[in-house]
Parts: structure tokens; C-alpha cells; sequence
């Protein structure tokens, strides 16, 4: 029984290399088949995605199971590489440290962004994928619901995924949530139209923001990201009545100069009647003056603000660590010990159906000895060759469990085929 | 349910506190159940009390007044531990029903509250139970406002204690004024109904007045809300529902301090006849 892991990682590999062995969606049916027909008796399952590329493969028998050359061959041959290049970019891990690998992998602690919640869900993906295409067998089964299994425990025991850590999450889910209830019904003015803007705007779209006004001082810009986001753009003319309508405002432009001064804020401050307003000023230098937040119901956050949030949550998913790593190596260890077990299935089958048939022989042999028996007596003693039978196996299954506790109990294994002469 | 104690329920709220303040410090996953079963042990002790002490005395409808407030609110804070768990107002509301219990025992015989049998004295006492209720929740709501408002003004993100949102308690806070100035004036009413028939309380009594001057006081905070819009917003709304409950307290401390001609406790027969023969006038405190 063998697992088996060849990948790269944003670890272990550079981006360009990464990009060059990425599997897209459309290709890993593909690449699955592919794999398939190399090594025919192998479970497989690809996980790629921008940050890794991974390959499982699962045998139950060690010399099918393909070794760390074929996989890289696989990948070479796939992506039109040569295998020389890409070998040394390559990590292989087996059997305990795969297994941990995934976990970690799955439970994002392997993440760029530790506690990032995505990689579940591709994880989950990837399996799937190959379940579908039927590449997956018993032992990716196992192993990828324990790891699907720990990375919900991760999450629910620990809170490494509960803090965000980038400037727009964090102005958001830490602060936009503790003014508002609710956003669908507010009037949310996104002021500059890039990146930071585009960023923030998917996390108010997650939250529920439904009313999204865009203002930029280039309104093909502003009407560019509204189209894709299904927001309406606007004038930058009319900023101040825009911002007099405003619930929250997320300013992001590149400007220069702050873009509404305390006293452009006065003018307008009677008109809001006090409304409370909440302003995420993500812009460097910052578009509003930090006077502002000290009006009335304004409340003001700047990117120094929301830094000292993004550091603070950094430091405590890192906290969140050794509690994290301690139930991924409980998972680990568990189920490293139901795998060793499974391995001793077969063997213990054999066995027991080994001791079935002598009893069967003697049995019929006995009876046959002794035709005119009564059935009852003929019962009590199939009963007593059974109970002989457990007590003489006990001792030896015992030991072979307690040593699947161990690790993979391998050479007690040989030594019961040897000594049973129990065949494969 | 007679070995059921003020202690018993006053022990659970206790422990929920602590569990709720235990947030401050650290996480857990099992506080939530322990949360929900302390609550529930502490409102069915509670209940079983109260309907231990209706059955008890015999002859009155008299329900003492603290210990229902306090119950009404251990039932609220019992949905929003059940309905919104992460919101963590048990911080405000145990504290305050456990002081209502405190007042409910050690100021027994004088924190009765009239809940007459006629049809009026129920509506005038039952109005301004829940009023007062309301009341109370409104100053939770304001509270937990301007600590939110104050932690924000300050940059504050959450760590391990999220309070709600501005927008959620200004939405309470001035429901509870509307509500509370409601009920108040039910009562307030019913109150004149029941005095109108009866005559037993001078209308310059000291908690006719007080009552009075609290109702005088809703009615200008929801007024100043309808017209005034900016009052309808932010702080000012948590302002108002504080200043209401220290209304609130005022009338509270004039029924217990003033000498009132005012029914705080409905009497037994038995009491009735004797004062009336002592005296030869007509008994405090009968509705019928």
C-alpha cells in the first residue's frame, strides 16, 4: 500500500514554473486519463491550483504504484517540459508525510495566506473531479475525506480562519459590519476605480451591498467597473451630493491631494442630518481629511487604521498555529493507524478463513466418526472448535493490531504469511 | 417546587454572566450549551418561583413586581442567546436582572405592585410592567450604542467581543421609546380610569406625578424623534433612552422612598378590616 505525493508549491517553486505546470480546468479531464493509462491500477487525484501543483497517487500494491521519476515524467510529458528541468523543482513525499501534507494543505496551512478559506473548496474540487472521472479509489477516499474531515476541525476549534488579513476584508468584516446590520438597502459610494476599488467592491458584493455608486474622475473607468460589477457610475461633478447621499464611502484614488478637505466635509455635513457615515479611505496619501473623523457620526478609517487590524489578525492566526498543527498531527496519527489496519485486513481474512476450513475438515471428519451423535452435542462442539479457534488467534491478532499502532506492521505481516502459509 | 429559592435562579443568571464576560478573555466551544443551559435552569427556577409565590399567598393577584421585570427580561435575554448567540447583550442584561432580583428580595414586603382584579387595574398594572420592561432593554440598547460608538471613534476592530452594530441598536433603542411611551400612556390612563371610579389616590400624589412627568417625558423624546430628524439618528437616540430610564428610576425611587397614597401592595382581606377598624378609613392598596 503506497501514497504518494509529486508537486510544487509557492514554497518550493517559482511562479513562472508553477504557471508552466498548472492544469487548467479544461485539461484535467485530460490529464486524468492520461495518468490512468499509464498506471493502470493507481488512484490518482490532481490538485492545481495558483499557488500548487499536486499529484496523488494511491496503489495498494507498492511495486504498481508509480515512483517519483514516472510522475515527473508524466508532467513533463504533459506540459511539453523537459523532465531534467522541472525534476529538482519538484517535492515527493510518502505514505505519513503526504498524508500530513494534504492535511496541512487542505486546512491552509500551507496557504501564501495562512487561513485563507479558498483551498477548501479546491481541495474538496479536485476530488471530486477525480471521483468523477473515476480515478480515485479506497485510499484516496480515505485520505482526502480525513483531510476535508480536519480542515472542518481547523476551522470550527480554531480561529485562524475567522480574521481577515487584507486591507479591504479587514475595512469590511472589521469595521463596515460593525456600523451597518445590513447593506442591501444602503448607498455605497466607491470613489477611484482600481484594483483596491475592485477588491473591496467583491467583499461589499459578499456582504450584500446592493446600491454601488462609482465615481472616478475618468468616468469611462468608473463605467467600465460598474458594467462588470452591475454598479452605476457616476459623475465626479457630483461627488458632494454623492457623498451627502452616502451611507458608507470607500475611496481609493491615487490622488495627490485629499480629495474632500474639512471644509469641503462642513459644507455638506447639514445636509446628511446626522446620518451616521462610515468612511474607508484605502487611498495613499489619504483622500479624506483625517479631521473629518472627528464629525459627528462619521466614522473614519484610513489605511493606517485598517493596517494595524491586518497585523494584529496576521499575529493572531499565528497564535492560532501550534493549537492548528496539534489536531492536524492528532488527524495524522489517526488516520495513519486505520490505514495500517486496513493493510492487515487482507491478512487476518486469510487467516481466519484458513482456520474456518480446518475447522470444517475436522468437523466433518469427527462427525463422520461418530454418525448416530445427538445434534445438540454436535453443536457444543462446532461452538468449542470456534471458541478454540478465537482463543488461539487472539494472542497473534492482538500483537498485529498493537503493532498497527506502531506504524505499518510489514514484517508481521511476512512473518504470519510465512508462518500460516497464507498467500497473497 | 417549595424548595425552589431566590438563590437557585440568582445562582444560574450568575453563572451565565460569567460565562458571558469569560468571552472577554477567551474562546471556547462548549460556552454556547453552557450559556443556554445556565439561562434556561435560572428562567425555569425563576418561573416556578413566581408561580409558587402566586398560589402561595392566597387572595391576591399581587405579582411582585422586580422579580417579574427581571423575569421578562431573563426571557429576552434566553431568544437572543438562542436566536442571535453572537450577540452578546446578556453582558448588560444579567447584571440588571440580577439587580432586579436583588431588589425583589431585599425590599420584599414594600415591592409589591398592584395588578388589581377589575379589568382596569390588570391593564394599568400590566402596561406599565411591560413598559417598564421596555424601558429598561431601551437603556441596555443605548448603553451597548455608545460603548460600539465609542470603540469605533477610537478605531477599535473586535478582538473576541463583537458588540452588535450601530445600526442594529438605534433601530432597538428607538423602538423601545415609541414602544415604552405606549405602554406608559396605557398605563397612565387606565391609572386615571381606576382613580376616576375609585378616588383613593389624590391626583398630586408623588408617583401619580412622577409617573406622570415620565410619560410627559416619552411623549417629548418620541415628538422630538418625529419632527426633529436628526434625532432619529446616532447617539442621540441612545441619549434619549438613557434619560428615560433614569425617568424610569426616579418614579421607581419615589414609589419606594415617598409616602404615597399610591396601592404598592395589594392587602389581604383580613389586613383590609383590620385597618379599617383601626382607623376607620379606607385601606391603601385595594383594587377590586
Amino acid at each position: 500500500m503506497k501514497l504518494q505525493l509529486v508537486g510544487c508549491s509557492h514554497q518550493t517553486a517559482p511562479v513562472e514554473l508553477r504557471q508552466q505546470l498548472a492544469f487548467a480546468t479544461e485539461d484535467l479531464p485530460g490529464a486524468i486519463e492520461s495518468l490512468q493509462g499509464r498506471f493502470p491500477n493507481t488512484e490518482a487525484v490532481v490538485l492545481s491550483t495558483c499557488n500548487r501543483v499536486e499529484v496523488y497517487t494511491a496503489s495498494e500494491d507498492q511495486n504498481e504504484s508509480p515512483s517519483h521519476e514516472d510522475v515527473v515524467q508524466f508532467l513533463a510529458d504533459f506540459h511539453h517540459l523537459s523532465p531534467d528541468k522541472i525534476f529538482g523543482e519538484l517535492f515527493q513525499q510518502s505514505g505519513e508525510d503526504a498524508v500530513r501534507h494534504l492535511f496541512y494543505v487542505a486546512s491552509s496551512l500551507d496557504s501564501m495566506v495562512v487561513g485563507e478559506s479558498q483551498i477548501l473548496g479546491q481541495v474538496k474540487q479536485a476530488y471530486e473531479e477525480a471521483t468523477r472521472l473515476g480515478s480515485t479509489g479506497p485510499l484516496t477516499h480515505g485520505v482526502f475525506q480525513a483531510a476535508l474531515k480536519a480542515a472542518r476541525r481547523v476551522a470550527n476549534d480554531t480561529a485562524i480562519h475567522q480574521k481577515r488579513i487584507s486591507i479591504p476584508a479587514v475595512a469590511v468584516s472589521d469595521f463596515a459590519t460593525q456600523i451597518f446590520q445590513r447593506f442591501d438597502d444602503k448607498n455605497i459610494l466607491l470613489i477611484g476605480a482600481g484594483e483596491m476599488a475592485e477588491e473591496t467592491l467583491q467583499y461589499l458584493r459578499a456582504a450584500g451591498a446592493n446600491k454601488v455608486t462609482i465615481v472616478n474622475r475618468s468616468l469611462q473607468r468608473s463605467t467600465t467597473l460598474a458594467k462588470k460589477w452591475h454598479c452605476h457610475p457616476d459623475h465626479w461633478e457630483r461627488l458632494e451630493a454623492l457623498i451627502v447621499a452616502a451611507d458608507l464611502i470607500v475611496s481609493t484614488t491615487a490622488s495627490g491631494q485629499p480629495v474632500v478637505t474639512l471644509d469641503d466635509f462642513k459644507k455638506i455635513e447639514s445636509k446628511r442630518n446626522q446620518r451616521p457615515l462610515a468612511i474607508l479611505d484605502l487611498a495613499v496619501p489619504c483622500d479624506f481629511d483625517p479631521a473629518i473623523g472627528k464629525c459627528l457620526g462619521v466614522y473614519l478609517y484610513n489605511i493606517d487604521d485598517l493596517q494595524i487590524v491586518c497585523h494584529r489578525n496576521r499575529q493572531a492566526r499565528q497564535d492560532e498555529w501550534p493549537a492548528a498543527e496539534k489536531i492536524l498531527e492528532e488527524e495524522t496519527q489517526q488516520f495513519m493507524v486505520d490505514l495500517h489496519h486496513r493493510a492487515t485486513a487482507p491478512t487476518i481474512r486469510q487467516l481466519k478463513q484458513s482456520c474456518e476450513l480446518l475447522k470444517i475438515e475436522e468437523l466433518e471428519r469427527l462427525f463422520n466418526k461418530i454418525p448416530h451423535s445427538d445434534p445438540n452435542a454436535r453443536q457444543e462442539i462446532s461452538r468449542a472448535f470456534d471458541r478454540f479457534i478465537n482463543k488461539i488467534l487472539h494472542p497473534p491478532l492482538d500483537s498485529l493490531r498493537k503493532e498497527a499502532h506502531q506504524g505499518a506492521p510489514h514484517s508481521l505481516l511476512e512473518a504470519f504469511k510465512r508462518l500460516f502459509k497464507l498467500k497473497d | 417546587m417549595g424548595n425552589i429559592s431566590v438563590f437557585c435562579f440568582a445562582a444560574s443568571y450568575t453563572v451565565a454572566l460569567m460565562l458571558e464576560l469569560s468571552r472577554l478573555f477567551f474562546r471556547s466551544g462548549i460556552r454556547g450549551v453552557l450559556l443556554i443551559s445556565f439561562a434556561c435552569a435560572g428562567l425555569l427556577a425563576q418561573t416556578l418561583f413566581v408561580i409558587a409565590r402566586l398560589s402561595h399567598e392566597s387572595g391576591r393577584d399581587t405579582l411582585d413586581w422586580y422579580l417579574l421585570v427581571a423575569w421578562i427580561l431573563a426571557a429576552i435575554y434566553l431568544y437572543l442567546i438562542f436566536y442571535h448567540p453572537k450577540v452578546p447583550l446578556g453582558i448588560f442584561l444579567l447584571p440588571l436582572v440580577l439587580t432586579l432580583i436583588a431588589f425583589a428580595e431585599y425590599l420584599p414586603e414594600e415591592s409589591g405592585y398592584p395588578m388589581g382584579k377589575s379589568a382596569w387595574g390588570m391593564v394599568h398594572g400590566f402596561s406599565l410592567l411591560l413598559g417598564t420592561v421596555v424601558i429598561f432593554f431601551g437603556f441596555i440598547g443605548g448603553v451597548s450604542y455608545l460603548m460600539q460608538s465609542r470603540r469605533l471613534q477610537k478605531k477599535r476592530a473586535p478582538v473576541r467581543f463583537r458588540l452588535p452594530s450601530l445600526e442594529w441598536t438605534e433601530k432597538i433603542t428607538a423602538r423601545c421609546i415609541v414602544v415604552a411611551a405606549i405602554l406608559l400612556a396605557t398605563g397612565v390612563l387606565s391609572g386615571i380610569a381606576l382613580n376616576a371610579r375609585e378616588g383613593e389616590v389624590p391626583w398630586s400624589d408623588p408617583v401619580v406625578l412622577s409617573s406622570g412627568f415620565l410619560l410627559l417625558w416619552l411623549t417629548v423624546a418620541m415628538l422630538f424623534n418625529a419632527v426633529y430628524r436628526p434625532s432619529r439618528q446616532g447617539r442621540k437616540v441612545a441619549y434619549l433612552t438613557l434619560v428615560s430610564a433614569v425617568f424610569l428610576l426616579l418614579v421607581l425611587a419615589v414609589t419606594r422612598l415617598v409616602p404615597s397614597a399610591h396601592p404598592t401592595r395589594e392587602m389581604p382581606l383580613d389586613e383590609i378590616s383590620h385597618i379599617e377598624s383601626v382607623k376607620g378609613a379606607k385601606p391603601r392598596g385595594v383594587y377590586s
